[in-house]
C-alpha cells in the first residue's frame, strides 16, 4: 500500500467521525471524516530499526495517511530503506543536531490535524494511534502520550529501565493523568494537534528534553496533555552502560534546564507545580541521600542505613507485578527487580552531576546526543 | 518524576497521597457533574494500590527506624535506661516519627512552591517569551526530489541548529 493511500475504514475508525462542533474537534478529521494522522520518524543511521517502525505503523488500526520518514543525513542508508518501504522522506541539508530539529523540518509538510512523532526504533501495538487520537477528541487536548515499554529485556540496562517503566506508567503517570497533568508527553511516542504545534513553533532545540519542554509549553498556553495507558509502544531502551549514561545525561539535563525555563510558566498549575517542586527536591535530595548521606552514615554509624537503598522496595514491587502480571511477565519482573536498583544509583549520579554543571558550574549541555 | 527518580523520595510519597485523595476528588467531580461513573473504577484501583503500599511499606518504615534508634549511641543508652518503652508505646512510636518527618517535608515544599508562585506571578507573565508559527507554506529540500531532478536550495526559515557532529534522531 502506498503511504498517501487512504487508510481502511472499519468499525473502530469511523467513530472518530462524530465530533462536536468546535472547530478544534472538526480539524483532526479529514474531509472523509475520519481521523486523519501524519506521522513524522527523525532517523539517524537507524537503517537497522526504521522498516519496523514503518511497518508498525502500517499494521495500526488507523494508520497515517502519510508517514515521513526524517533522514538527518545518515550514513547507512537510512532514507534509501524507508524509502523502499513507501514512507516519504525528507533530508535536510544538513544535520539538524536534534530530535527536536528532525521533527520540526518535517513539521511543515504536514497537512493533517494530528501529527504523530515516533521514533524509529519503536514499534506501536496495533491500536495505539486510534486510542491516542480518541484523546483529542476533547478540544482542549493538545497532545497525548502512551504507555512506553523496552522491546528487549535482556541486559541490566534494559530490565532496569522495564521495572522503571511499569512502575511509572502504569502507576505513577496514571495519577499525573487523573489530576491532568502528566509531567510530560514522551518524545518517542506522541500524538500532537498540529494547530497547537505550529503555534509553539514546532519542537524546540533550546533544551535537551524536547518533549518535556513542548509539553509544559502546552500547559503554559492553557492546553491540555493526556495519557492514554492502553495505548502502548516499544522502543528499544539502551542497552548497555555507555548509551545509557548518554541518554540519561541528556534526560537530567534537560529536567534542569526545562525548569529553569518553565517554573514560573507553569506555576498557575497547583497540582503540576507540586509535582515540580516535589520532583526538584527528589533531583538534588534524594539523589544526595544516595550517593552522598546513606554510604557516609553506613561507615560512621550503623550498617542500617544501607536498608534505605530497598526501603521503597515493598511499594515498588506492588503496582509492577500488577502491571506485569496483566500482561503475563510477572517472573520477567520480578527477576528484573534488583537491576532497577541498580538503575536508580546511575539515575541519582547524573542527575546530581546534572544540577552541578548547569546550575553551579554554569555549563549546560548544548549539544544532542543520540541514546543508542 | 523527572528522569530516572521515579517513586523515589518524596515523590513516590506524593503520588501515593494523590492516589489516596482521588475518592475525595472524584466525589468532588462528580458533585459538580464533572465526571461519570466509569471513572470510579480507576479511582477505586489506585486508591487501593495506594493504600497497599503504604501498608506494606510501613512495616520495613518501623523496623529500620527501631534498629536505627538501637544502634545509635545516644540513643542506646536512653533505651538502655528506660528499657525500650520510648521506642513502642512513647509519645513518638517506630512508625509515626518517619512519616510525620516525610508528610512535613513535603508539605514544607508545596507550601513554599506555592509561595514562589505569588510571588512571581507578574513577572512570569512579563517574561513570556513570544513563539515563531511554523511557515506550513515555506519551501523546503525533499530528497527524493533533489535526488530525481537535482533541485537544491534552503527549507524556509531560519536553519535548525547544527552541531559539528551528526547526532540527533530517536532517543
Amino acid at each position: 500500500m502506498d503511504a498517501t493511500d487512504p487508510p481502511p475504514v472499519g468499525e473502530k475508525t469511523m467513530r472518530f467521525a462524530t465530533f462536536r462542533g468546535d472547530r478544534r474537534a472538526t480539524e483532526i478529521a479529514g474531509e472523509a471524516g475520519r481521523v486523519e494522522v501524519t506521522a513524522i520518524v527523525p532517523a539517524f543511521n537507524e537503517a537497522d530499526s526504521v522498516v519496523e517502525t514503518i511497518e508498525s505503523l502500517r499494521r495500526q488500526t488507523t494508520p497515517p495517511v502519510e508517514i515521513i520518514v526524517v533522514d538527518d543525513c545518515s550514513e547507512d542508508g537510512t532514507g534509501e530503506v524507508a524509502r523502499e518501504h513507501g514512507a516519504r522522506v525528507l533530508r535536510p541539508p544538513a544535520n539538524t543536531g536534534s530530535k527536536a530539529g528532525a521533527q520540526t523540518f518535517a513539521l511543515r509538510e504536514v497537512r493533517t490535524g494530528l501529527v504523530l512523532a515516533l521514533d524509529a526504533d519503536t514499534v506501536l501495538a496495533p491500536d495505539a494511534i486510534q486510542l491516542l487520537a480518541e484523546a483529542l477528541e476533547d478540544p482542549e487536548v493538545a497532545a497525548a502520550s502512551g504507555f512506553v515499554l523496552p522491546r528487549r529485556v535482556r541486559t541490566l540496562w534494559e530490565r532496569g529501565r522495564y521495572i522503571e517503566y511499569l512502575f511509572m506508567f502504569g502507576f505513577l503517570k496514571q495519577i499525573q493523568d487523573y489530576y491532568e497533568s502528566p509531567l510530560i508527553s514522551s518524545g518517542c511516542f506522541s500524538i500532537y494537534r498540529v494547530s497547537a504545534l505550529r503555534a509553539l513553533g514546532g519542537w524546540s532545540d533550546r533544551t535537551m528534553a524536547e518533549d518535556m519542554d513542548l509539553t509544559w509549553s502546552f500547559y503554559r498556553e492553557g492546553s491540555k496533555v493526556r495519557f492514554v495507558p492502553d495505548a502502548i509502544c516499544y522502543p528499544i531502551e539502551p542497552p548497555n552502560l555507555r548509551f545509557m549514561r548518554t541518554q540519561l545525561r541528556r534526560w537530567s539535563h534537560g529536567f534542569v534546564q526545562n525548569v529553569r525555563l518553565h517554573w514560573q510558566g507553569i506555576a498557575h498549575r497547583g497540582y503540576l507545580r507540586s509535582l515540580v517542586a516535589v520532583a526538584c527536591w527528589d533531583a538534588l535530595v534524594a539523589s544526595a541521600a544516595f550517593l552522598i548521606a546513606l554510604p557516609i552514615l553506613a561507615f560512621l554509624v550503623t550498617p542500617f542505613f544501607l536498608l534505605g537503598y530497598i526501603l521503597d522496595a515493598p511499594a515498588v514491587v506492588i503496582p509492577v507485578a500488577l502491571a506485569a502480571a496483566r500482561r503475563r511477565e510477572l517472573m520477567r519482573a520480578l527477576l528484573s527487580l534488583p537491576c532497577y536498583y541498580v538503575l536508580r544509583f546511575l539515575n541519582a549520579a547524573m542527575m546530581l552531576k546534572a544540577i552541578w554543571l548547569e546550575s553551579v558550574m554554569r555549563k549546560p549541555l548544548l549539544v544532542y546526543e543520540k541514546g543508542h | 518524576m523527572p528522569a530516572g527518580l521515579p517513586g523515589t523520595g518524596l515523590g513516590g510519597v506524593f503520588l501515593i497521597l494523590s492516589a489516596l485523595l482521588m475518592p475525595v476528588v472524584e466525589l468532588r467531580r462528580r458533585m459538580r457533574g464533572r465526571t461519570g461513573l466509569g471513572r470510579w473504577r480507576l479511582v477505586g484501583r489506585h486508591a487501593a494500590l495506594a493504600i497497599g503500599m503504604v501498608a506494606v511499606v510501613l512495616g520495613p518504615v518501623g523496623a529500620v527506624y527501631t534498629a536505627l534508634l538501637g544502634s545509635s549511641p545516644a540513643h542506646a543508652g536512653a533505651s538502655a535506661r528506660s528499657a525500650g518503652p520510648n521506642l513502642r508505646g512513647g509519645p513518638m512510636s517506630p512508625h509515626v516519627a518517619p512519616i510525620l518527618i516525610t508528610l512535613v517535608a513535603l508539605v514544607a515544599i508545596i507550601v513554599i512552591a506555592y509561595t514562589l508562585r505569588l510571588s512571581l506571578l507578574v513577572p512570569a507573565r512579563r517574561g513570556r517569551q513570544p513563539v515563531r508559527p511554523i511557515d506550513a507554506e515555506a519551501p523546503l529540500i525533499e530528497s527524493r526530489d533533489s535526488a530525481a531532478a537535482g533541485e537544491g536550495g534552503g527549507h524556509g526559515g531560519d536553519p535548525p541548529s547544527a552541531s559539528a557532529a551528526p547526532t540527533s534522531a530517536s532517543a
